[in-house]
């Protein structure tokens, strides 16, 4: 759990201190604030990453040569994340960390209103979430996937150039990355999917959620080396095909996570309400796997019905939640707020 | 220069200007001397004086296992450890799409001349354990294969001296999967 959170020279803060509580805390301010900024700099510590921008470049302060957090757990573990000249610096302790010791330590699950549109947005999107999700639950699919972009690059670059014998050789390299990024994927689906059927049910929704993942590769069921002999053997079948388009058309950068309401697509049968419940319970059975983790919930009440706010406070009880508003009125009376925090301007200041 | 940001360059620039006129005077001989004299071994391209490397000419290095690195810098580092009795081949890079670098551009037909006029028995590829270095690798244990010799490569695993609780996922992950016999 976060006990302290210090952001430095990021986004609009410039030194701000945060203490969340336990339980609940909520975060009060105007648009433009900083309320989306601090929960970005929670999650940089979960996934490396900005939900909002593809480099950390930008999370830094304007004007700023370095920006970042620190973070202290209530185990005790003070982690860093500094951004200097475009570059990651890690931190545990006093010490400087590698990103797979480093991931892992602290944990969260962020709902933002775009994750709204998890079900009708861009493939992109959906598997952007279950990647998130595997790199705070495996240390080691970092390394995966960032192995997994480098050789489907190179396959890529090769297939431009028309440089067959490269493209070809490239085929097996990007078929065992790709192996291991598609069993990961596959095996975080089918355990997000029971716990996102039942939290669905629980957010009073009536019908019944699904998640699969689609394969591009369709090799349902098959594992370890026989998957990467399928996978090989798919690359050098579809060499030239791709050769023609210039790109790999096959592998876990093509998949997509289908949502299915009653056995229907979501994105395209389900009402907009239904498709909301669908992406936050997507969101709340993540949290069932990552034991720890905070949630951190973004402005999205105010996107939700009165009876589904209640509902979202009924199953999140336990765990820390950091919510943020422009609008105390959202946040269902039944709610035990443990800490409200006000946000003026990059300014953090609790209020008693 | 490689490695020399814009700030070293002009930390570089301002040394040499203070400088003796002989310090510098020194350095410019030997920046000459090494271009005149240093060039790449004809049989492996190591660096070499002259026609052959020091590990070519030395007739206590077993000819009839060669190991292939990348990089000059991969030979040497090997040479430090003191294990490895047998010769060299430097490629000279890595198979890379992305910069343009294809076998055409690295040592390989030299590679294949060699073991088939030299009567090599084994072959070792310690490429680095990157997706291009494997990459390198499948590509010259495939054209090796079929000539009949015997072609490793090498294990990656855990550091010595290391406890097991502080290795990372990736290298312990590997280090299970290269695991022996004892």
């Amino acid at each position: 759990m976060i006990e302290l959170l210090r952001v430095h020279d990021l986004r609009n803060y410039h030194d701000a201190e945060f203490r969340p509580a336990p339980g609940i805390t909520t975060v009060v301010g105007d648009n433009g604030s900083g309320k989306s900024s601090l929960l970005e700099s929670i999650g940089l510590f979960a996934t490396l990453s900005s939900p909002r921008a593809p480099s950390l470049k930008v999370v830094v302060r304007e004007g700023c040569e370095e920006g970042g957090a620190r973070l202290e757990t209530t185990d005790g573990a003070q982690l860093g994340v500094f951004v200097r000249n475009g570059r990651t610096v890690l931190r545990i302790g006093s010490s400087p960390a590698q990103a797979r010791d480093f991931l892992g330590r602290s944990k969260c699950v962020l709902f933002t209103p775009e994750d709204l549109d998890l079900v009708r947005g861009e493939p992109a999107l959906r598997r952007r979430a279950i990647d998130d999700l595997l790199v705070q639950l495996r240390p080691r699919y970092r390394s995966m996937r960032s192995d997994f972009e480098r050789a489907l690059r190179q396959r890529n670059a090769a297939l431009r150039d028309q440089r067959s014998t490269e493209a070809a050789l490239y085929g097996e390299p990007l078929a065992i990355a790709a192996a291991q990024i598609l069993e990961s994927r596959r095996d975080v689906v089918e355990r997000l999917g029971p716990l996102g059927a039942e939290l669905y049910t629980d957010l009073a929704e009536r019908g019944s959620l699904e998640l699969a993942y689609t394969d591009t590769s369709d090799s349902h069921g098959v594992t370890g080396d026989e998957l990467v002999a399928r996978l090989t053997g798919l690359y050098a079948q579809t060499l030239h095909t791709d050769l023609e388009r210039g790109r790999t058309s096959i592998g876990p950068h093509r998949d997509d996570l289908e949502i299915t309401l009653d056995g229907r697509e979501a994105r395209y049968y389900a009402s907009r309400g239904e498709q909301r419940s669908a992406a936050l319970a997507f969101r709340l059975a993540e949290l069932r796997l990552l034991p720890g983790a905070a949630l951190l919930l973004d402005d999205v009440l105010s996107e939700l019905d009165p009876e589904r706010r209640r509902r979202v406070f009924d199953v999140t009880q336990s765990e820390q939640t950091i919510i943020t508003a422009t609008d105390l009125d959202v946040i269902p009376a039944a709610a035990k707020i443990e800490a409200t925090w006000s946000v003026v301007d990059g300014k953090l200041r609790e209020a008693s | 220069m490689p490695g020399v940001g814009p700030k070293s360059a002009q930390r570089l620039a301002l040394h040499i200007l203070r400088a003796t006129q002989e310090d510098v005077d020194r350095l410019a001989a030997a920046m000459h001397e090494v271009k005149e004299k240093v060039s790449f071994c004809r049989t492996c391209f190591n660096l070499a004086e002259g026609m052959l490397c020091p590990v070519c000419s030395d007739p206590g290095r077993d000819a009839t296992v060669v190991c292939v690195v990348e990089e000059v810098k991969d030979l040497a580092a090997l040479e430090r450890t003191a294990e490895y009795k047998g010769q060299y081949h430097v490629l000279g890079g890595c198979i890379s799409p992305l910069d343009g670098v294809g076998p055409e551009d690295l040592r390989v037909r030299e590679l294949l001349e060699r073991v088939g006029r030299d009567g090599v028995h084994e072959v070792i590829l310690a490429t680095s354990p990157t997706v291009e270095g494997e990459a390198t690798a499948m590509y010259v244990s495939g054209l090796l294969r079929p000539l009949g010799m015997r072609v490793t490569r090498i294990a990656s695993g855990l550091p010595v001296g290391g406890d097991l609780d502080y290795a990372d996922e990736v290298t312990l992950g590997r280090a299970l999967e290269g695991r022996r016999e004892v």
